[in-house]
């Protein structure tokens, strides 16, 4: 670009010198922050009525932290619940990883609590409360996280305490 | 369109013998007077029976009917005494559109008729007793309404009614169901003067069915409009569908030719001829050459050849060894071209499954960003907290789960919908235009092969001439003509499919001009000049019965029908929203005798015929039924109205003095032991 001599500004300008040169540059600076694309893994309003859906699949609408860190897992990818399922009849799929542990689900169950959707039982078990339950019967009935219903209802019965300590176990070793 | 009911015939066969009921009914105002606990429920129930219309009024037809015609029944009036019914049915005699007169006979208990037949008789079986041919149709069950031997089906063409296919919530079509324009001509005392179509079933899936069954009954356009669209758009879709297969059909005959299309559209395009017409291309070294050329280039070339005796070898081997050379030499290259393209065909492939990888994980975020905006839209008040501030400390609950307050500002779920569908767009264009490219690379790869196999054969019949003696002909010569022969008979045989797919388009993107036409052209949806003429005098006709009736919840200036719904209101509200209970059964008589009305001065899709129930004497105490009657006995000329009334007689005769009517009154029990 060392020939692209830039082309003079108005007579005026080149004229009077520097001065004039800054005094049209000499406008403030606007720089206004553009929102960011967040992962939906990442957004409490998608984590937390599906977290509502994970304690209403759990053995007596309660579910331990644990048991919630593990189908939450299972849901977020078919081969993960082809797995789960395999665990719970008792298969094993050696040369596959189970669950990751995810702090935002944690946060996720923070704020379901502070909302009052889920409430902490002194057992640390996590049960929906009754504006919670409210909540689940609409999911169920609209058509919102049809995939993730879909694997939660491919999962027979509901999941126990045991079920899920069973599945850990084997994997502990 | 014309249904009447011409005879009821109720039959019970049970250990204290037969029982039953035969009721004469009459064209104008019909009444029909019982008592309620006697069984003027079971006559105006066994009329919606017999034309397989229960489902209006109960989702169990097994109790279609009061339990006198199908389980016991009392034999004795002065004790009470009741037996079982150990077998029953109905017969209804009835006049169609053509005037024919048949009989619908539909059995409620019976060993061997299942109560989802109905056996239609082609004669006036109750009134005039002989032998007469009969059908069996069913009903109650899938395909009703539209299989062949489906009783709906016949009593819809028997009316002379064609039942419109409506959008329905899933997208497909869904027939307009008898059940669903029935509420409108029969008000049955349970449920149906609740407020107009109160007793509407819902089962098709049609969200606005109450407004599509009044379009249909009215005959009003604005319907008809919606369906013509429907069928252009699916006739679009069609062609859409037959060009998508032509096109691959043709792609699949250029596989493995070493030939590609270019300028092929994959849609259905309705400007023909293309302003870029498409062109089959061969591929030559790493040119690609019109189909056309080649072909022409090759036919002067074998033309040539052929004009020519078979050169003896001693004229040729001078020239022959130098081929041999270029042959030799063309063929080291194509060894190694072929290998470059080998190693680029794998690259294109890998980057190929990369844009699939990176497609399907957009699409997952997609669906589940698509499911927040759903889920905001539920409209779940217990859930409108997380959009706001904390309940405790107010302070604004985070817009994401990250571990620390994040400086971050978080595009809305609508947004990054409306992003992601962009790099979807990006992606899909992407793994499309891959896939064209990877094809066409491979037909090039194809094409360097059988290049290959004909220098092979070239170079040994090359070989051949210059070890052969001196005398013979040129062996080299005729196999280059055999095999320009064989190449000619490829390519033509290709272009004669080409050009039968360039006729086929042609003719599809004349039929997608026609149909994109005739949808353009149709009218919005919005009512015709006709369609408001009837509306118009259907309001009238209900405002002045209002009048009539000393409807008492409003003044009648501010009452209109509307032309959304074509349902009665005040002002912007829907009438019916909070009135007494003595006028909603004001309302609903003076619009379905307005729709009867309607039909005198206008053609509709009504039948003439409307059967009333009158309600339970508490809401009707402060109704006085005569002016009621009146209007219907008035307003008659050739339809009928049925009329069922458990009034006292002699206050009945009061009310219809002066009114053109036919009376039927039961005494004591409806159902009573029948002799012969």
């Amino acid at each position: 670009m060392a020939d692209a001599v830039p082309t003079p500004l108005p007579g005026l300008i080149v004229n009077d010198g520097e001065a004039a040169l800054l005094s049209v540059l000499d406008a403030p600076f606007e720089f206004s922050r553009q929102p960011s694309p967040v992962a939906p893994l990442l957004r409490p309003e998608r984590r937390v009525p599906l977290l509502l859906l994970l304690v209403a699949k759990s053995h007596g609408a309660g579910a331990s932290w644990k048991g919630l860190q593990v189908l939450s897992w299972a849901i977020r990818d078919a081969r993960h619940a082809e797995l789960f399922a395999a665990l719970q009849a008792d298969r094993d799929i050696p040369d596959r990883p189970v669950v990751r542990f995810e702090p935002a689900l944690d946060r996720a169950a923070d704020l379901a609590i502070g909302l009052g959707l889920l409430e902490l039982k002194a057992s640390r078990v996590i049960r929906l409360t009754e504006k919670g339950h409210r909540v689940v019967a609409q999911l169920q009935a609209s058509d919102v996280f049809g995939v993730e219903q879909a694997r939660l209802r491919r999962i027979p019965g509901k999941v126990t305490q045991t079920q899920v300590e069973r599945i850990l176990e084997w994997r502990e070793a | 369109m014309t249904l009447r009911l011409r005879h009821l015939r109720l039959r019970a066969v049970t250990g204290e013998g037969l029982f039953g009921a035969d009721i004469p009914l009459a064209d104008g105002l019909m009444v029909l007077r019982a008592d309620n606990s006697r069984g003027k429920s079971t006559a105006v129930q066994s009329v919606l029976y017999a034309l397989g219309l229960e489902r209006m009024i109960t989702s169990r037809p097994a109790q279609a009917v009061t339990a006198a015609m199908r389980d016991r029944l009392i034999f004795d009036a002065d004790t009470k005494a009741e037996t079982p019914v150990l077998e029953s049915w109905v017969s209804l005699q009835v006049e169609g559109h053509a005037g024919e007169t048949m009989t619908l006979t539909r059995w409620l208990k019976h060993k061997e008729f299942d109560s989802g037949l109905v056996r239609v008789t082609t004669g006036p079986l109750l009134t005039r007793p002989g032998s007469y041919d009969s059908h069996d149709y069913f009903v109650g069950r899938p395909g009703a309404a539209g299989s062949p031997r489906g009783f709906h089906r016949w009593l819809a063409d028997y009316i002379g009614w064609a039942m419109p296919e409506l959008p329905a919530r899933d997208g497909k079509l869904a027939p307009l169901y008898m059940e669903q324009v029935f509420p409108l001509l029969f008000v049955e005392q349970r449920r149906g003067w609740a407020g107009i179509q109160s007793q509407m079933p819902y089962f098709s899936g049609v969200s606005d069915v109450r407004r599509r069954a009044l379009e249909f009954l009215l005959n009003l356009d604005v319907g008809k409009l919606e369906t013509d669209r429907r069928r252009l758009r699916a006739e679009e879709a069609q062609l859409q569908e037959d060009w998508r297969l032509a096109v691959r059909a043709f792609k699949e005959v250029l596989v493995g030719t070493g030939m590609v299309a270019t300028r092929l559209p994959e849609a259905l395009t309705v400007t023909w001829p293309l302003e870029h017409p498409p062109i089959v291309a061969e591929s030559r070294g790493s040119e690609w050459i019109p189909m056309e050329e080649s072909l022409a280039e090759l036919r002067r070339e074998h033309r040539d050849l052929e004009s020519r005796p078979a050169p003896q070898v001693k004229v040729v081997a001078v020239g022959a060894e130098e081929r041999l050379r270029i042959a030799l030499r063309e063929m080291d290259d194509l060894r190694q071209t072929t290998s470059l393209l080998g190693e680029d065909l794998g690259r294109d492939r890998e980057a190929l499954r990369a844009v699939g990888e990176r497609l399907a994980a957009l699409q997952e975020d997609f669906r589940q960003h698509q499911d927040m905006v759903t889920l905001r839209g539920l409209g779940s008040t217990d859930l409108d907290e997380l959009h706001g501030d904390c309940p405790v400390c107010h302070q604004r609950l985070p817009d994401t789960l990250l571990p620390h307050e994040s400086p971050l500002l978080t595009l809305t779920p609508e947004d990054t919908v409306a992003y992601l569908r962009m790099q979807i767009q990006l992606f899909d264009v992407m793994k499309a235009d891959g896939r064209r490219s990877l094809a066409a690379k491979q037909e090039r790869w194809t094409s360097l092969q059988s290049r290959a196999a004909e220098l092979r054969g070239e170079i040994r019949a090359l070989r051949n001439t210059l070890t052969a003696s001196d005398s013979t002909p040129s062996e080299e010569f005729i196999s280059r003509q055999v095999r320009l022969g064989d190449r000619i008979v490829r390519l033509e045989a290709v272009d004669e499919r080409f050009l039968q797919l360039l006729a086929t388009l042609e003719r599809l993107a004349e039929r997608g001009r026609r149909v994109r036409a005739s949808l353009y052209e149709l009218p919005a949806d919005s009512l015709s000049a006709a369609d408001k003429t009837k509306l118009m005098l259907l309001q009238q006709s209900f405002i002045e019965q209002l009048d009539a009736y000393d409807f008492g919840s409003f003044s009648d200036e501010n009452l209109r029908i509307s032309e959304e719904d074509y349902l009665p209101r005040r002002e912007l509200f829907d009438l019916q929203a909070d009135i007494s209970a003595s006028d909603s059964i004001r309302v609903v008589w003076a619009y379905l005798v307005g729709l009867l009305e309607v039909a005198k001065f206008a053609s509709t899709n009504h039948p003439g015929l409307l059967v009333f129930d009158e309600p339970r004497q508490q809401s009707t105490k402060q109704v006085s039924f005569a002016a009621l009657l009146r209007r219907a006995g008035r307003t008659l000329g050739h339809g009928q109205v049925i009329f069922a009334t458990s009034e006292e007689l002699t206050s009945l005769q009061g009310m219809l003095v002066d009114v053109s009517h036919t009376l039927h009154a039961v005494e004591g029990y409806l159902l009573m032991p029948v002799v012969g």
